[in-house]
């Protein structure tokens, strides 16, 4: 009785240590995604999709207009990546390269994906459909790189979902709704990152 | 009015103790042990362990606790020296930051090290 009274208390010592070990593990994976996502990178990169969506829209060719996003998110990802730096560098003492690492692990398959379909889909009648594909498989990659961020970066992967399946229906409006979502969404959330998670 | 509610944390008040063990004793007094016994306390320190500043705003978000609670624990830690409270203004609005003190950062690293311990200890 005494032996399992003693096994008993040792188990619940156990639990009970483990338990604040996972606590203190949660509450810093929390803070570092929170600190490694820069709202001030989001309003920029969305700034950077509406100029985009502007300077596409008297191009004819769909091709030559997708192009153009191709090479405007290319400058989006080195701001989004440089802005997400520079708040690190000032808010946190370390750099978090866990939720860096994670979050690139969720993104980096999904815009890999994104970029085989664009491949395959350039040179035929599919290629209205990219807009669409982009939106989904960016949303997809945003929400599930979202786990370990704040709750801002979740629910913009979820729009961005949403515009795609929207933009699958309606593929003549691709462009702009690539404009809508890419500018639009990134700026609103961007806001609320900025504003409600220190920058 | 409907008053807004927050999800509050464990406060682990039932469950048991952490108990020092030989070997790890947390300090004579067991004062670091009765301070971060509390999840809130644990939690705050944790967060400003990894982050260089958190405002009361962002460090009540990310915690899910009321303003009165995080306040009345953070007061606890200010006054055991294990944060520091900076109130300054920006703009017109009132802004509050805290930021771990070194003593703060043994404490956490101490407390680590004995759960760990007893985790070793415990197990087999």
């Amino acid at each position: 009785m005494k032996e399992q009274l003693t096994m008993h208390k040792k188990l619940s010592l156990r639990d009970r240590a483990a338990e604040d070990l996972a606590y203190i593990r949660s509450a810093m994976d929390r803070v570092e995604g929170s600190s490694s996502v820069s709202g001030l990178g989001g309003i920029l990169m969305g700034s950077i999709a509406l100029v985009t969506a502007v300077l596409s829209r008297p191009i004819f060719d769909l091709q030559a207009q997708l192009l153009v996003w191709i090479y405007a998110a290319a400058i989006a990802v080195v701001v989004g990546g440089l802005t997400s730096w520079l708040k690190v560098r000032r808010q946190a003492s370390h750099i978090p390269w866990d939720p860096v690492r994670r979050f690139c692990l969720c993104l980096i398959p999904n815009v890999g994906a994104a970029a085989a379909v664009t491949v395959a889909l350039w040179h035929g009648p599919g290629v209205v459909f990219l807009p669409a594909m982009w939106m989904l498989f960016y949303g997809c990659g945003v929400l599930a790189a979202g786990t370990y961020a704040v709750l801002p970066v979740r629910l913009m992967g979820l729009c961005f979902i949403l515009g795609g399946v929207i933009a699958l229906w309606m593929p003549m409006w691709g462009v702009i709704s690539l404009g809508l979502t890419f500018g639009g969404l990134h700026i609103v959330f961007g806001a609320w990152v900025y504003f409600r998670h220190g920058g | 009015m409907a008053v807004k509610r927050r999800k509050r944390p464990q406060t682990g008040k039932s469950q048991p103790p952490l108990e020092a063990i030989s070997g790890f004793v947390l300090d004579e007094s067991g004062a670091y042990q009765k301070l971060l016994n509390d999840r809130v306390r644990l939690g705050v320190l944790s967060s400003l362990a990894v982050s260089r500043v958190l405002t009361f705003r962002q460090l009540r978000d990310l915690l899910g606790v009321t303003d009165g609670n995080l306040s009345t624990h953070a007061r606890k830690l200010e006054e055991a020296g294990f944060v520091r409270c900076e109130k300054s203004f920006d703009g017109r609005i009132p802004k509050t930051e805290y930021s771990i003190t070194p003593s703060g950062q043994t404490a956490l690293k101490r407390y680590l090290k004995h759960m760990e311990a007893l985790i070793n200890a415990t197990s087999g």
